[in-house]
């Protein structure tokens, strides 16, 4: 067998044992000591599934009413113009957020809760995404559709109701996928939803936090667990999303396009840039700032450590460029739960602030891994495919394959998904609060989050500055060592 | 002559089945047949790209078919031509040297990008190069190495009638001076004409006609 192989599949195990570590636990401490369903679990769905439909529901159709806006831009802004817009659109999609949440109650003077807010919150951070996910399709699908019937004399609302008869696989698609994504959610049901709408994650956290009863947790998160699973297969391959602009020609789709339309997506971005803004009266003086010094540093620690952990995770799999199966198999997966996860760390053992740290930071990398590797890695691979087949057909070694030709192709998209996890890293309270067991180990979120739960808004907005800060760093220093990186292959 | 035999590929509603295939050790033996015929097939399963097909092909007593892709020492053109967008065209038509091993590397690309025309555009980036330059490029850089010979897959389907032309006698001319060999994968029926030494043709996975001549 040639050593190339060899080594690639290595790789890709390592992979795969880093992703299924948790399971065994899961499996060897599952156990109920009272009934198989709580009399509470009833409940708990009915309100995740009510919150997911109305989340997803309502983000579909601003999303939809956005998209036919967002043609309205087409030809007249340049390709970077129009980047910058979409990022606006999906910015707040990727805020931690324990951050949209305090810079909205900031803005309105009050906290959202219960399903309003559960709903209010997640058509926030997800309306610009849909818009922008719609618009590609939009473009994609039915330029020559509205030309044919621009040709016939059709009038606009005419053309609007047939594409949208004609588009409503995609549209049921991009429900279900939002319905799934909200109704598994864990942060903003965490922290607006009560408990009746807190959702299925928090549900089994609480069973842990409040309770201690491990066994039946671990018992729900492998039935959500699978469910979950089950339903990602289902929608496998078709959830990439693409942010670049199209360069082809789309002057027949913009016939159709709503005039101010985009307006809607970008209001979120809006909102929490003017929550920013008014809270810059909380900018903490030098002295608070050395006061959350211990906060800070643990912050930075958390994400440097689950970007790095993205990173590694993320350059195995490029190394090991596994099959088109195989691949699709990683866009399938999903990671077991943030308990299950969090209890298999806390089984390994080890004390201190170093163990606590690294467990924070290996098992944020196992939850976050999967969906950014369904976010833009899968199909950056894919693009590369031809490209290394003809690589392969050369006498070259497989170190030379990757370091000429994958590496320097893929460092720009795992830099740039490493700079997510590390930002989304710096947002979490919850693996935090599962594992460190260490009086020195805190952050800026877990210390802004116990302040929130204690509805002392004011006081948690004292971290948003330095939560900003921190999150931005850590994004911008990822991008940074991507592009110290990129010049080193190039010369 | 290299042989090869048993090639054979199964997929749910097309098979490809070679028994016994004669290709030439100098000079153009071109696979001719219409879209769909199966000549990709036959050309992923001569390169290795495809793990599912089965073959033994004896050139000089060994085993092609048993070697890993790269071990078989073949410069391929696919249709697609897969240059690296990031590299410039000198990069690329480097990349599969071992400038350790292959003493006389610099030569024999100056050799290549004299002979397809290239001197201009070597230091150019392959994504701000035309059509015609980009295939050329391709070329170059399948011919590096010095293969035991050349596939090409259409490589001439995307140019226009006049650049095809004079694509034919550029690739034919290099070809006779480095004494490399050619197979050849078209649909077009100029391509024979012009180049064959000779013509196996292929119709629905199988052999319909293999001589010297049309």
């Amino acid at each position: 067998m040639e050593k190339s192989f060899l080594l690639r599949s290595l790789s890709f195990a390592l992979v795969l044992l880093a992703l299924f570590f948790p399971v065994p636990f899961l499996l060897a401490h599952m156990s109920m000591d009272g009934p198989w369903f709580d009399p509470f679990l009833g409940t708990v769905v009915w309100g995740a599934f009510l919150q997911g439909f109305a989340s997803a529901l309502i983000s579909l159709l601003l999303g939809v009413l956005g998209a036919f806006g967002l043609l309205s831009l087409g030809q007249k802004r340049s390709r970077r113009q129009l980047a910058l817009f979409y990022g606006m659109l999906i910015l707040p999609g990727f805020v931690p957020p324990i951050i949209v949440v305090a810079l909205v109650s900031k803005m309105f003077g009050f906290l959202p809760l219960g399903l309003f807010g559960v709903v209010f919150f997640h058509v926030l951070m997800n309306l610009g995404l849909v818009s922008v996910v719609f618009h590609r399709i939009l473009l994609k699908k039915t330029n020559l559709w509205v030309r044919d019937a621009l040709v016939a004399n059709v009038k606009k609302i005419k053309i609007i109701s047939g594409l949208m008869s004609a588009l409503r696989f995609d549209l049921a698609w991009l429900f279900f996928y939002f319905f799934v994504l909200y109704f598994f959610s864990f942060s903003i049901p965490f922290l607006v939803g009560g408990s009746q709408f807190g959702g299925v994650e928090v549900f089994i956290y609480e069973k842990v936090m409040f309770f201690g009863q491990w066994g039946e947790a671990i018992y729900y998160s492998m039935i959500f667990f699978l469910s979950m699973l089950g339903l990602s297969s289902l929608l496998v391959g078709r959830d990439n999303i693409d942010f670049k602009p199209l360069r082809s020609n789309t002057f027949f789709i913009e016939a159709v396009a709503i005039p101010w339309g985009w307006v809607v997506p970008v209001l979120p971005f809006f909102l929490i840039i003017g929550g920013l803004v008014l809270s810059t009266s909380q900018i903490p003086m030098p002295s608070v700032f050395s006061a959350l010094s211990l906060s800070i540093r643990g912050s930075l620690i958390v994400a440097l450590l689950t970007g790095l952990g993205t990173f590694t995770l993320l350059t195995l799999v490029a190394f090991s460029f596994c099959s088109d199966r195989w691949s699709r198999f990683l866009l399938a997966m999903v990671h077991p739960g943030w308990v299950v996860v969090g209890f298999a760390f806390l089984l390994l053992g080890g004390v201190g602030q170093v163990s606590d740290f690294l467990k924070i930071g290996s098992a944020l990398t196992i939850l976050y891994f999967p969906f950014l590797f369904r976010l833009a890695f899968y199909e950056n691979l894919q693009h590369l495919r031809q490209q290394v087949l003809v690589a392969r057909s050369f006498p070259v070694s497989w170190l030379k394959i990757f370091s000429q030709v994958l590496w320097p192709q893929c460092l720009s998209v795992m830099a740039l998904l490493s700079g997510i996890a590390a930002v989304w890293a710096c947002g979490d309270f919850a693996m935090t609060g599962l594992l460190s067991q260490s009086t020195e180990v805190s952050t800026l979120a877990s210390d802004m989050k116990g302040l929130l739960a204690n509805y002392r808004i004011e006081q948690s907005l004292l971290y948003l500055w330095p939560l900003v800060v921190v999150s931005a760093l850590v994004f911008f220093l990822f991008q940074g060592l991507a592009y110290v990186g990129s010049k080193k292959t190039s010369s | 002559m290299s042989v090869v035999k048993k090639l054979h590929r199964e997929f749910k509603e097309f098979t490809v089945h070679i028994e016994d295939w004669e290709i030439l050790d100098e000079g153009f033996t071109v696979l001719w047949g219409p879209s769909g015929a199966g000549k990709t097939t036959i050309l992923n399963a001569l390169v290795g790209a495809d793990p599912k097909a089965h073959l033994s092909w004896r050139v000089h007593d060994r085993d092609l078919g048993t070697l890993p892709m790269g071990a078989r020492q073949l410069g391929v053109v696919f249709q697609d031509l897969g240059l690296f967008p990031h590299m410039s065209a000198q990069q690329n038509i480097l990349f599969p040297v071992n400038k350790t091993k292959h003493e006389n590397w610099q030569q024999d690309f100056e050799t290549l990008v004299a002979g397809l025309q290239l001197s201009e555009c070597v230091q150019r980036s392959v994504q701000s190069l035309s059509g015609g330059e980009r295939q050329r490029v391709a070329i170059a850089r399948a011919l590096i190495y010095r293969p035991r010979m050349l596939l090409l897959d259409e490589p001439f389907s995307s140019l226009d009638e006049e650049l095809r032309q004079s694509s034919r006698q550029m690739i034919q001319k290099l070809c006779a001076q480095l004494h490399c060999p050619v197979l050849l994968i078209t649909h077009d029926r100029t391509d024979v004409d012009v180049l064959a030494d000779k013509v196996t043709q292929i119709s629905r996975g199988a052999i319909v006609r293999d001589s010297l001549t049309l």
